[in-house]
C-alpha cells in the first residue's frame, strides 16, 4: 500500500516536472527571480532612463500575481511608488524597464491601465522574456537582414509575416492594405476601455512630419500599440562622442522605421543584456515575429507628466544593432548584426518656389511598415511643398531597384486630385505600393527592394475629361455588324463635346442582348496570367490602360481561361473543356471574354456610361 | 404487380439515343432483377479491352499499348506521324512538343505557348504546329529547332492545320475571327476564307486541291476551292471539332454544347486563400455525319453525353471517332453498325490516326498515347456499371447467355464506387448460376474473356430480393367543407361556421421508400373510449390517400381517426410492414340546436338556444319572413352549448307579427322556432 502510493506520488511528481518543463512554472535563469517565490508586499527596485542615458533606480512594491495572463505567462502586478511616476503613472516609453526582487531579475515593466489614476503597472516576468532573448534567428528569414543566400527556387520562399497570406497580384493594394491584414489577423483594434490591461504604448517619436500626417500616422498605427508623438525622432546626423556605444540593463533603446529628412523612432527600454542580445519592451512592438528592423541607443530628454498620456520624449543617439524578434513577451536586439534599410529619394517638380523639392530617407525593410512610412513621407513631403487645396494633375514615376537585378521595375501612375496633391487618398494607391507588396509579399522568391526613386510631377490644373451618356441609333443590331456608339463628354472648362466610337458586334452574340460599357482606363478589369514569377507578377502589375484612355468593353458569351504564365480567350467550348482538367481546376481560372476597344483622350478620365442591345439572331 | 421506375444508366449507342439498364419486377413478389441486354446497358460499365456492339454483343477488343508521358503534361491535343514511324505529340500547358519512337517518349520541341493545337508535317520532314493563346505558327526542322512562321493578324488560336504539298501551301484554321489561312514557304499568310462564326475548328486537304473546314459557334462545313467556298451542310448544334476525308467521303463530327457555366469572382485567387474550384463545363452532345460522294448527310452515330472531338476513316469506309468525355473510341460500321469499340481511363481521347500506319489515338486529361496493334488482348474483361438495388438485397441467379467459354464474378458493396469495404470478386460462374456475392445495395459484375478469346456475351440477369422498405403515413388531415377541428392556437370568429354536412374527406400522406402498394385501413374511436371501430367494410380495399366518411350514424362527440398503411399487396405475410398514424381529434356534430321556451313580454322576445355538443356559433331572427338579424346572447358569448338570449323588439311597427328565430352551432347545424308576437 505504501509502495503504491509512492508511486502515485511519484507520478504526480513527474507531471508536475513536465508542467514545470513546458509551462510557465520553468526555473528560472541564475539571477532571476521565480514567479513562484513572488509574493504580495516583496519590494523591490526598477531601472529606466528619467533623462539622458543612464538607468535610474525606482522603487518597487509587489501587490500579487495575475497567473496565466498570457497563454503561458503570468504578470506580476505592482505599485511604482515614485514622485514622478505618481504623477505620470503609467509612461510610454518605459516598457521592459527591469525590475529586481530580492536583488534579482523579476522583469519587465510592460502593461498599464489607460485611464489608471494608480501607479500599478503589470510586469511580464523575465522566464519567457530571456527565453526569447536566445531564441535562434533563421537564417534570411525576411527582406532586410543581411545579405541574402543564393536565390530560392520558387515557393520555397522564407516566410514573409507570419499570417498573411502570399501576394498574387490579383487584387489591388494599396500603402495600407498589407497593415490592415496584418492588425486583422492580430485582432489588434480595441476600444479604449480602462479596464482592459494593455501594453504601455510604445512611443514612436516622430521628425520632419506634418500635422496632418501624424494624424494619418496615429489612425492607421494605433491599433499596433504604437502612440505617435511629434517630438523629434531624428536625433543628430553623427553619433555624439558621449553617446554610449552598448545597450545596458534599464537602458532606452529605439527602432528606427524611418530615419533621415524625416524619423521615426519607436523607444522602450532594455530588459536585460546577454552578450550581443538584449531584451526590451516585455511585449511585443508590432507582433511581427521574427523580422529586421534597425535598432538604436537613445537618450531621454524628458519624461513629459500628462493626464492624458505620459510618454519619454527621446532621440536616438547612435544606430546599433538589428531588431530580430518581436514577440509576446519582447522584442529581442542583436547588437551584432546590422538591418538593411531602403534608401527612398523622392523629388517633387512642378511646384514653382518650393522650399524644397527633395527628399531623402531611409526606411525600415518590412512588408507592413515600409508601404505605410513611405506613404506618409511622400505625402508629407507633398504637404510641406504643394498644400494648395486646388486641383492638381500629377504623374508619379516610381522605379524600385529589386536587389539581384540590374533594373528597376518601373510605374508610371497619372491621375488628377481635386483636393491638392497632398491628397491621402490619391497617394496610397499608386502602383509602386502594389510593386512594394509584390516584393515582401510574393510567393516565388525571397526578395528585397534595394533602394526607391520617386518622381512626382505636379500641374495646378485639371486636365479631365468626363463620359457624360452614350447612345446607338437603334436599340437591335445585326450580329458581325459595327455599331457607331455616340459618346458624350465635357472636358473641364469646355463645351460638350461628341465622339463617334465604331463597336463591333461579335457574330457569336446572335440572339442575345449585349451590354457595351464605357468606363476609364484604371476601371477596364484586365485578365492577367497567374504569375508563375516575381518578374511576371511585376508584369501583371505594370498592365493597365492609362488613366487617360476611355475603355469600351463588350461582354461576349465566350470564355477564356487563366494559366500560370498565359491567358487565353474567346475559347470554344470543346477546348474549354478540354483545357479545364478534372481535378487540375485551381491551375486553369475562368474568366468571361470581353472584346476591348481602347480610345486615348488625352485627358484623365472619368465617369461612365452603358448601352443594352440586342442583338438579331440573323442580319436583317 | 409492382412496376418500378427505370433508371437510365448509359447512353452510348448507335442510332438508338437512349437506352436503359432496366429494374424489372420479376414472376415472384416482390423479386426484380437487373437486365443488362443491349447496348446501351452493356456498355454503361468500363471495358477492358472489350468492345460492346450496337446489336448488344460484348466481343474482345482490339489490343492497346499506353504509352505514358511526362508527369507535367496535362494534355495531348494534337499529333501527327512521320514517315518514319515517329509520333509528334502537340501538348499543353507549356505548348512542348514531344516525339515518340517505339517506347521512347522524348521532348522534340518547346513553343513557349500554352497549347499546341495542332500539327501537320510539311516537307522534308519538317514539322508545322499551331499555337494558342497567341496565334503563333511554327516550323521545327528534323533537328528540333523551333522557328516561328507566321503570326496572322487577330488570331489567338490556332486550331488545325494541313499541308498540300503539290501547292506547298500550309492551311490553317484559326480563331477567334473565324479564319482560314493559307500561308506560303516564305511564312507570308493570306485569307482564304474569313467566315462569320468564331473559329474553324478543323480543316481536310481532298486530292484535288479543294479544303473543307468546319466552324464554331456554328456548325457549317464549307468546302473551299481556290476563291469560291460553297456549303457542304449547315449541321445542327455549334461546333464542328473534327473532319476527316476518305475517297470521296466526309465524315464530320457536329457537337452541340450547352452554355458555358457562370463564372463568378469566388473562382478567382483572393489574397486570403485559394479560390472555390469552378464549375465544369457540361458534356455536349456528340454526332458523327457521312457526307457521301452524292453530297448526301446522313448521321451515323449520336449519343447525348460527350461530344465527338477527332475522326478518322478506315480503308473499308468504317468511320473511327474519338469521344470527349468518357475516354472511348467509337466505331461505325460501312453497315451502319456501330460499336463502342475501345474504352481508356483517360476521360478525353482528343486525337486518333487510324489510316496509312498502325492506328494511334492520344488522350487528354491524363495525357497519354496508346497504340492500337494486331495482338489480341489476353485478359479482356467487361464490367458492368455499378447496379443499385436501392436498398440492401439478398442476390439471387446471375443469368448470362453467352457463346464461347466465359466467366462471369459479381462483387457487391453500399457505396456507390466501389472502394475497400466491397466484397471481393466472387468465385468464377461459368454458366448461370447463384450470386455468391453477400448481400448489399449495390452489386457490379464482370466477364473474363481470358479462356475464349473469341466469345461473345449476349445479356445479362440478376435476380434479386431487396429489403422491404416500410411505408411512413406522415401526416393525417381533414381536407374540403368538413366539420374539422381547426387550429386550436389560431384566434377564430365564430361566425366563420361550415356549411353543415355529415360527409368528412379525410387524407394522409405517405412516405413510401420502396414504391411497393399500399391498402389502407381506416378506423375510430371516440375521444377517452379505447375501441377502435372500423371506418370501411372488411372488403373493402382502399388504395387511394384520401376518403370520404359518412358520420349519420355516428352520435355527436370528439372522435380520432386512425389511418393504417400495410404494403402487404406486394410482400408475402411473412414481410408484410405496416405503420399507421392518428389524426388530430375531430368533432362530429350531425344534430342541430333547438330554439326553446320563447317568450314575449312588453317590447322583449327572450329564450335560449340549446345543442347537444356545442357551443352555439349565432343567432338571427326575422319578423314576418324578412331578412334575418344577427343578434348576441344574453351574455354577449357564444362559448356553451346552451345560450339563454332577449331580443328587444321596440322597433317592431305595433300588431301582431311572426317572429322566427333561429341558432347555429359550431359545426353549420341550424335549428330554429316561432312566436306571434303583439305590440
Amino acid at each position: 500500500m505504501r509502495v503504491r502510493h509512492g508511486f502515485v506520488v511519484s507520478v504526480f511528481a513527474g507531471l508536475l516536472v513536465s508542467a514545470v518543463a513546458l509551462g510557465q512554472v520553468r526555473s528560472a535563469p541564475a539571477g532571476v527571480i521565480p514567479v513562484s517565490e513572488i509574493t504580495p508586499g516583496m519590494r523591490g527596485y526598477g531601472l529606466t532612463v528619467f533623462q539622458g542615458t543612464e538607468p535610474e533606480r525606482f522603487d518597487v512594491e509587489v501587490i500579487d500575481v495575475l497567473h496565466n495572463f498570457r497563454p503561458d505567462q503570468d504578470l506580476i502586478l505592482i505599485r511604482t511608488p515614485h514622485p514622478l511616476l505618481d504623477r505620470a503613472h503609467v509612461v510610454a516609453g518605459m516598457s521592459g524597464s527591469p525590475i529586481y526582487l530580492d536583488g534579482r531579475l523579476a522583469g519587465a515593466y510592460a502593461y498599464g491601465w489607460p485611464f489608471s489614476s494608480d501607479a500599478v503597472a503589470g510586469v511580464t516576468p523575465a522566464a519567457p522574456m530571456l527565453t526569447e532573448m536566445r531564441r535562434p534567428v533563421r537564417p534570411d528569414p525576411f527582406a532586410g537582414t543581411g545579405p541574402l543566400a543564393a536565390r530560392r527556387p520558387a515557393r520555397a520562399a522564407g516566410p514573409h509575416l507570419a499570417g498573411l497570406p502570399a501576394y498574387r497580384g490579383d487584387t489591388p493594394v494599396d500603402a495600407t492594405t498589407a497593415l490592415a491584414a496584418h492588425t486583422a489577423r492580430l485582432g489588434a483594434v480595441r476600444a479604449p476601455d480602462g479596464a482592459t490591461l494593455r501594453p504601455a504604448a510604445t512611443p514612436l517619436l516622430l521628425g520632419g512630419f506634418d500635422d496632418a500626417v501624424v494624424r494619418m500616422l496615429d489612425a492607421q498605427l494605433e491599433p499596433l500599440g504604437l502612440m505617435t508623438l511629434q517630438a523629434g525622432g531624428a536625433g543628430e546626423r553623427t553619433p555624439p562622442p558621449n553617446a554610449p556605444t552598448r545597450y545596458v540593463d534599464g537602458g532606452a533603446v529605439g527602432v528606427q522605421v524611418v530615419r533621415g529628412d524625416i524619423a521615426s523612432t519607436a523607444v522602450g527600454t532594455v530588459t536585460h543584456v546577454e552578450g550581443a542580445r538584449a531584451v526590451a519592451f516585455g511585449h511585443p512592438m508590432i507582433g511581427a515575429g521574427q523580422t529586421s528592423l534597425p535598432t538604436a541607443l537613445v537618450r531621454v530628454l524628458h519624461i513629459l507628466v500628462s493626464e492624458n498620456r505620459s510618454f519619454k520624449i527621446s532621440e536616438p543617439v547612435r544606430p546599433l544593432g538589428t531588431l530580430v524578434h518581436d514577440r509576446q513577451s519582447g522584442v529581442v536586439v542583436d547588437s551584432g548584426t546590422r538591418a538593411v534599410t531602403v534608401p527612398v529619394r523622392l523629388r517633387i517638380r512642378g511646384v514653382e518656389g518650393a522650399p524644397r523639392t527633395e527628399w531623402n530617407f531611409e526606411v525600415a525593410s518590412h512588408r507592413v511598415l515600409t508601404p505605410v512610412i513611405m506613404n506618409a513621407a511622400i505625402l508629407n513631403a507633398l504637404t510641406a511643398t504643394a498644400s494648395d487645396s486646388a486641383d492638381v494633375m500629377y504623374t508619379a514615376s516610381s522605379r524600385v531597384w529589386v536587389e539581384g537585378r540590374s533594373e528597376p521595375v518601373t510605374i508610371a501612375d497619372e491621375g488628377y486630385s481635386r483636393l491638392g496633391a497632398a491628397n491621402p487618398l490619391a497617394l496610397s494607391g499608386l502602383r509602386l505600393f502594389q510593386v512594394m507588396e509584390a516584393i515582401y509579399g510574393n510567393g516565388f522568391e525571397v526578395a528585397r527592394a534595394d533602394h526607391v526613386e520617386v518622381d512626382l510631377d505636379v500641374r495646378f490644373a485639371r486636365e479631365t475629361v468626363s463620359i457624360l451618356d452614350a447612345s446607338v441609333p437603334a436599340d437591335e443590331v445585326d450580329p458581325g455588324s459595327t455599331v457607331p456608339v455616340r459618346v458624350v463628354l465635357r472636358r473641364f472648362g469646355q463645351d460638350e463635346e461628341v465622339r463617334v466610337v465604331p463597336v463591333r458586334i461579335p457574330e457569336s452574340l446572335a440572339g442575345e442582348s449585349v451590354r457595351i460599357d464605357l468606363q476609364p482606363g484604371p476601371s477596364a478589369t484586365i485578365e492577367h496570367v497567374q504569375a508563375r514569377s516575381l518578374d511576371e507578377l511585376f508584369t501583371s502589375i505594370g498592365e493597365r490602360y492609362p488613366t487617360t484612355s476611355m475603355v469600351v468593353t463588350v461582354a461576349t458569351p465566350s470564355r477564356g481561361l487563366r494559366f500560370p504564365g498565359h491567358v487565353v480567350r474567346h475559347l470554344p467550348r470543346s477546348a474549354l473543356d478540354s483545357l479545364q482538367l478534372t481535378n487540375d481546376a485551381d491551375r486553369a481560372r475562368p474568366f468571361i471574354t470581353y472584346d476591348r476597344h481602347e480610345v486615348g483622350l488625352g485627358n484623365v478620365v472619368s465617369g461612365g456610361a452603358r448601352i443594352e442591345l440586342t442583338v438579331r439572331r440573323t442580319p436583317r | 404487380m409492382n412496376r418500378r421506375s427505370l433508371k437510365a444508366l448509359a447512353l452510348a449507342s448507335g442510332s438508338s439515343l437512349l437506352a436503359f439498364v432496366s429494374i424489372a419486377p420479376a414472376l415472384a413478389t416482390s423479386t426484380e432483377r437487373f437486365v443488362l441486354d443491349d447496348a446501351a446497358s452493356l456498355a454503361a460499365g468500363e471495358l477492358e479491352r472489350t468492345a460492346v456492339h450496337s446489336d448488344g454483343r460484348v466481343t474482345i477488343g482490339p489490343g492497346i499499348e499506353r504509352v505514358a508521358l511526362p508527369d507535367e503534361v496535362a494534355l495531348v491535343y494534337s499529333s501527327a506521324r512521320a514517315a518514319d514511324g515517329a509520333i509528334y505529340l502537340g501538348t499543353g500547358n507549356d505548348g512542348k512538343i514531344y516525339r515518340v519512337r517505339g517506347a521512347n517518349v522524348e521532348l522534340y520541341a518547346e513553343t513557349g505557348q500554352l497549347l499546341v493545337g495542332s500539327l501537320v508535317l510539311g516537307e522534308g520532314g519538317e514539322l508545322y504546329a499551331g499555337t494558342l493563346p497567341e496565334g503563333r505558327i511554327y516550323r521545327v526542322a528534323p533537328d528540333g529547332t523551333v522557328a516561328e512562321v507566321a503570326r496572322p493578324d487577330g488570331v489567338e488560336h490556332v486550331w488545325d492545320l494541313a499541308y498540300d504539298a503539290r501547292r506547298h501551301t500550309l492551311y490553317a484554321a484559326t480563331g477567334p475571327e473565324g479564319r482560314v489561312y493559307a500561308i506560303d514557304r516564305s511564312g507570308h499568310a493570306t485569307i482564304r476564307w474569313d467566315s462569320t462564326a468564331s473559329h474553324v475548328m478543323s480543316l481536310a486537304l481532298a486530292p484535288d486541291g479543294a479544303l473543307y473546314a468546319g466552324t464554331s459557334d456554328d456548325a457549317l462545313v464549307v468546302r473551299i476551292e481556290g476563291d469560291r467556298v460553297t456549303v457542304v451542310q449547315d449541321f445542327e448544334g455549334n461546333e464542328i471539332t473534327a473532319l476527316a476525308l476518305r475517297d470521296g467521303v466526309l465524315a464530320v463530327a457536329a457537337n452541340e454544347f450547352p452554355d458555358p457555366p457562370a463564372v463568378t469572382t469566388a473562382h478567382a485567387n483572393t489574397p486570403t486563400g485559394p479560390a472555390a474550384s469552378p464549375p465544369r463545363p457540361r458534356p455536349g452532345k456528340g454526332r458523327i455525319w457521312r457526307v457521301g460522294t452524292d453530297g448526301r448527310a446522313e448521321r451515323v452515330f449520336a449519343q447525348d453525353a460527350g461530344h465527338v472531338t477527332s475522326l478518322a476513316i478506315l480503308g473499308d469506309g468504317t468511320i473511327v471517332g474519338g469521344t470527349g468525355a468518357d475516354g472511348r473510341i467509337v466505331r461505325v460500321n460501312p453497315d451502319r453498325t456501330t460499336a463502342t469499340w475501345i474504352d481508356v481511363d483517360e476521360r478525353q481521347v482528343l486525337d486518333v490516326s487510324f489510316g496509312a500506319g498502325p492506328a494511334y489515338f492520344v488522350t487528354g486529361d491524363g495525357a497519354a498515347l496508346y497504340r492500337v496493334t494486331d495482338e489480341r488482348p489476353r485478359d479482356a474483361i467487361w464490367n458492368s456499371k455499378v447496379l443499385d438495388a436501392r436498398f440492401s438485397a439478398r442476390w439471387g441467379e446471375l443469368d448470362f447467355r453467352a457463346d464461347g467459354n466465359l466467366a462471369l464474378q459479381t462483387r457487391s458493396g453500399n457505396t456507390e464506387e466501389p472502394d475497400e469495404t466491397w466484397s471481393e470478386w466472387s468465385n468464377e460462374l461459368t454458366a448461370s448460376g447463384p450470386v455468391r456475392s453477400p448481400a448489399a445495395r449495390f452489386l457490379q459484375v464482370r466477364a473474363r474473356f481470358a479462356r475464349d478469346p473469341d466469345a461473345t456475351l449476349r445479356a445479362v440477369t440478376i435476380y434479386f430480393l431487396p429489403q422491404n422498405q416500410r411505408a411512413y403515413v406522415t401526416d393525417v388531415r381533414l381536407e374540403g367543407a368538413t366539420k374539422a377541428v381547426t387550429d386550436r392556437m389560431r384566434a377564430e370568429r365564430q361566425s366563420e361556421i361550415p356549411d353543415a354536412s355529415t360527409r368528412y374527406k379525410i387524407a394522409w400522406t405517405v412516405d413510401n421508400p420502396d414504391g411497393d402498394r399500399l391498402r389502407y385501413r381506416l378506423r375510430y374511436r371516440a375521444e377517452g373510449q379505447r375501441v377502435w371501430r372500423e371506418v370501411l367494410r372488411s372488403d373493402q380495399v382502399l388504395t387511394d390517400t384520401n376518403h370520404e366518411w359518412q358520420t349519420e350514424s355516428i352520435p355527436d362527440g370528439w372522435y380520432v381517426v386512425r389511418v393504417e398503411a400495410s404494403d402487404e399487396m406486394d410482400n408475402p405475410n411473412a414481410l408484410v410492414l405496416r405503420d399507421s398514424r392518428d389524426s388530430d381529434p375531430l368533432r362530429i356534430d350531425n344534430h342541430a340546436p333547438r330554439v326553446e321556451q320563447l317568450r314575449f313580454a312588453g317590447t322583449r322576445l327572450s329564450g335560449r338556444a340549446v345543442d347537444g355538443l356545442g357551443p352555439i356559433a349565432r343567432l338571427e331572427y326575422a319578423v314576418d319572413g324578412g331578412d334575418w338579424v344577427a343578434f348576441f346572447p344574453a351574455d354577449d358569448l357564444f362559448d356553451t352549448a346552451t345560450e339563454s338570449f332577449e331580443v328587444d323588439l321596440s322597433a317592431v311597427a305595433a300588431g301582431e307579427h311572426v317572429v322566427a328565430v333561429r341558432a347555429s352551432d359550431a359545426s353549420g347545424n341550424l335549428g330554429s322556432a316561432e312566436a306571434i308576437v303583439r305590440r
